[in-house]
């Protein structure tokens, strides 16, 4: 029903911009399933999808709505790549790439901690405060990368050290070659799966759990509310800035403005889709990374911007399907 | 004297997109249905109105016009919240991502260009080289003037009629409203199609200040005019009141930058940070309408 709700709105937008349907989305599907340089992107797409997505399900399993990890996500990027750049240029992988992490988790766990702080010590809504801290590193990142973090002419940070990039999933299978996957999908899936373990099968884990059944419930049991709710946007916020795994060290090599926008909103809609699970979510993020790519396969027929409606469109499906008031703990 | 009105014409230009999207924004969430679909109300506002005055070559037509993309946008968004259900924030950020990529379709359809329309040459630019110059340019928008009637007809409307009251009702307390015979959905709707008729207006406040539209052009004021509804506490009055301080902040950066060594990123900054400091109680209670933030089942 959702699928075909969102299948009509990408036919009818397609031939709004003046395009035979069925050509381009067959164009889409051969771009991007039909061939292992398209699966590759796609999954490149997918992979910063993955570690948003489980951001938001991590808060939405305890209950909070965390729609900052768009923030936290920008936050997670500024501090890979400031600290990946910082470190000596001989630091071996084994130490660059975990240091690089804890960088990013700090990064958005940061920033996602204020929002559970602020909610768990004064009642603040984390809907607001992550909406506004969205706004607030925006226009921190915004201005450090155009000003004070910026190298010469360009406007980008320094490249972080050889030994913390991400290795090329293209080197080893060659039918990925050339594609932008790396090995920050395997990263992005197992976190997706130990977000949900610790959340099922540790104590930690079924606190908050009892705090998305419902905040009485949780107190009752003897679980301090405040402090378990600080401590799941924490943990929500540092998966969120993990997606600096790919888009930095995988990707780009360095931060820039701009880099990362969006990917914690469509987060959003790949955690109800994926309905806060981590084998939905992944698919989720397949689905809507096809979505993203497959607008550029087609870029010359219609404009990219015409799957982004079919993505909005899912994203009400999400929306309307998923967020029934019921719980998703 | 030259500096002062150069700046008080630069806040008449940059307040209106952020004053109309706040008061849509409280008009939407009075209801009790939040509302981060501003960002998207203003790009669809600002795209009709540039490209039905292109078309038919008056303003005045592209404001009409704007005001019924406005209905229509709120009924979309309605349709989603309302008809179908759909969780109201997760459902407005969906629609910012389609607005913000119908319109790139649908410039690019109009005008083989997915960046910008043709600018508009209706309205002769003043040369806005002088203080004078500026002020006059300013003056001469037309939305400028529609500013001050949309608050206070907004207050009138919460204070002393029907729909206002129902509104209200229907935010703070849906149950009882539903007792006393006010149906939900038809109010909720209502509320949607008249906020984001109301915010479309800053839409076309943007792009016939611009003279044309410009992909993504509403870069975040949406959500500026997000935290002017915080501070003004779901208020029309107060909430426009914020709207004018933070084109003030706003026109402030531009006359300071380049002159004095503050990082317009601290400028910019404020209003969230200030938001985020009343929301969490620090300035003042910020009491939002009590259906706000559920599920909207009442």
């Amino acid at each position: 029903m959702a699928a075909a709700a969102v299948l009509l709105v990408l036919n009818v937008s397609v031939w709004l911009a003046g395009a035979a349907p069925r050509e381009v989305l067959v164009r889409v599907f051969a771009g991007t399933f039909g061939s292992g340089y398209g699966l590759g992107q796609t999954l490149a797409k997918a992979t910063p999808l993955i570690f948003t997505g489980t951001a938001v399900a991590f808060a939405l399993r305890a209950r909070l709505f965390n729609i900052g990890a768009e923030g936290q996500c920008l936050a997670g990027v500024l501090g890979c790549a400031v600290l990946g750049a910082a470190l000596p240029a001989s630091t071996p992988w084994v130490l660059a790439v975990p240091l690089c992490a804890l960088a990013a988790m700090l990064g958005g766990g940061l920033v996602g901690g204020l929002a559970g702080w602020l909610r768990g010590r004064f009642g603040t809504h984390e809907v607001l405060s992550t909406l506004m801290l969205n706004g607030l590193v925006s226009v921190l990142t915004t201005w450090l990368y155009g000003g004070p973090l910026r190298v010469g002419a360009q406007v980008h940070t320094r490249d972080v050290v050889a030994g913390a990039r991400m290795p090329m999933l293209g080197h080893g299978v060659t039918a990925f070659r050339g594609s932008a996957l790396n090995l920050s999908l395997v990263l992005a899936v197992a976190v997706a799966f130990a977000a949900h373990l610790y959340l099922t099968r540790t104590r930690g884990g079924l606190a908050l759990r009892a705090l998305g059944g419902s905040e009485q419930t949780a107190s009752a049991l003897g679980i301090a509310v405040g402090p378990a709710q600080l401590r799941a946007m924490t943990v929500s916020g540092a998966i969120a800035g993990l997606a600096a795994l790919h888009l930095v060290l995988g990707v780009k090599g360095y931060a820039e403005q701009g880099l990362g926008v969006g990917v914690g909103f469509v987060g959003l809609a790949v955690a109800l889709v994926g309905a806060a699970r981590p084998v939905g979510m992944v698919l989720a993020a397949v689905l809507f990374g096809a979505l993203a790519y497959g607008g550029l396969v087609v870029n010359a027929m219609v404009p990219a911007d015409v799957l982004n409606v079919a993505q909005a469109a899912a994203m009400v499906a999400a929306a309307a399907g998923a967020l029934r008031p019921r719980s998703f703990s | 004297m030259n500096a002062l009105l150069a700046f008080i014409a630069q806040v008449l230009t940059v307040t209106p997109p952020l004053l109309f999207a706040a008061l849509g924004g409280v008009v939407s969430e009075r209801a009790g249905v939040a509302t981060v679909a501003l960002e998207g109300y203003l790009l669809g506002g600002a795209f009709t109105a540039v490209v039905l005055s292109l078309a038919t070559h008056s303003v005045a037509l592209g404001l009409l016009a704007t005001l019924a993309a406005g209905a229509a946008m709120g009924l979309v968004f309605a349709l989603c919240v309302v008809g179908l259900r759909a969780q109201p924030i997760v459902a407005g950020v969906a629609f910012n991502v389609l607005m913000a990529s119908l319109t790139r379709v649908l410039l690019k359809v109009l005008y083989d260009s997915a960046s910008n329309s043709p600018a508009l040459a209706t309205v002769t630019r003043a040369g806005a080289s002088t203080g004078v110059a500026s002020l006059v340019d300013a003056m001469a928008q037309p939305t400028l003037w529609l500013a001050p009637v949309a608050v206070l007809g907004l207050g009138w409307m919460f204070r002393d009629t029907v729909l206002g009251l129902r509104i209200t009702a229907v935010g703070e307390h849906p149950r009882a409203a539903q007792t006393r015979g006010v149906s939900l959905s038809r109010v909720r709707t209502e509320a949607l199609v008249l906020g984001a008729m109301v915010a479309a207006l800053g839409g076309a406040a943007l792009g016939l200040h611009q003279r044309q539209f410009l992909a993504y052009m509403s870069g975040g004021r949406g959500f500026l005019a997000l935290a002017a509804v915080i501070l003004g506490r779901w208020e029309p009055r107060r909430a426009a009141l914020w709207a004018v301080a933070l084109g003030a902040l706003q026109a402030l950066e531009a006359s300071l930058e380049g002159v004095v060594p503050v990082p317009s990123a601290l400028l910019q900054a404020m209003p969230f940070a200030l938001t985020l400091l009343v929301v969490s109680g620090k300035l003042g209670r910020a009491r939002a309408p009590a259906a706000l933030g559920s599920s909207g089942e009442g």
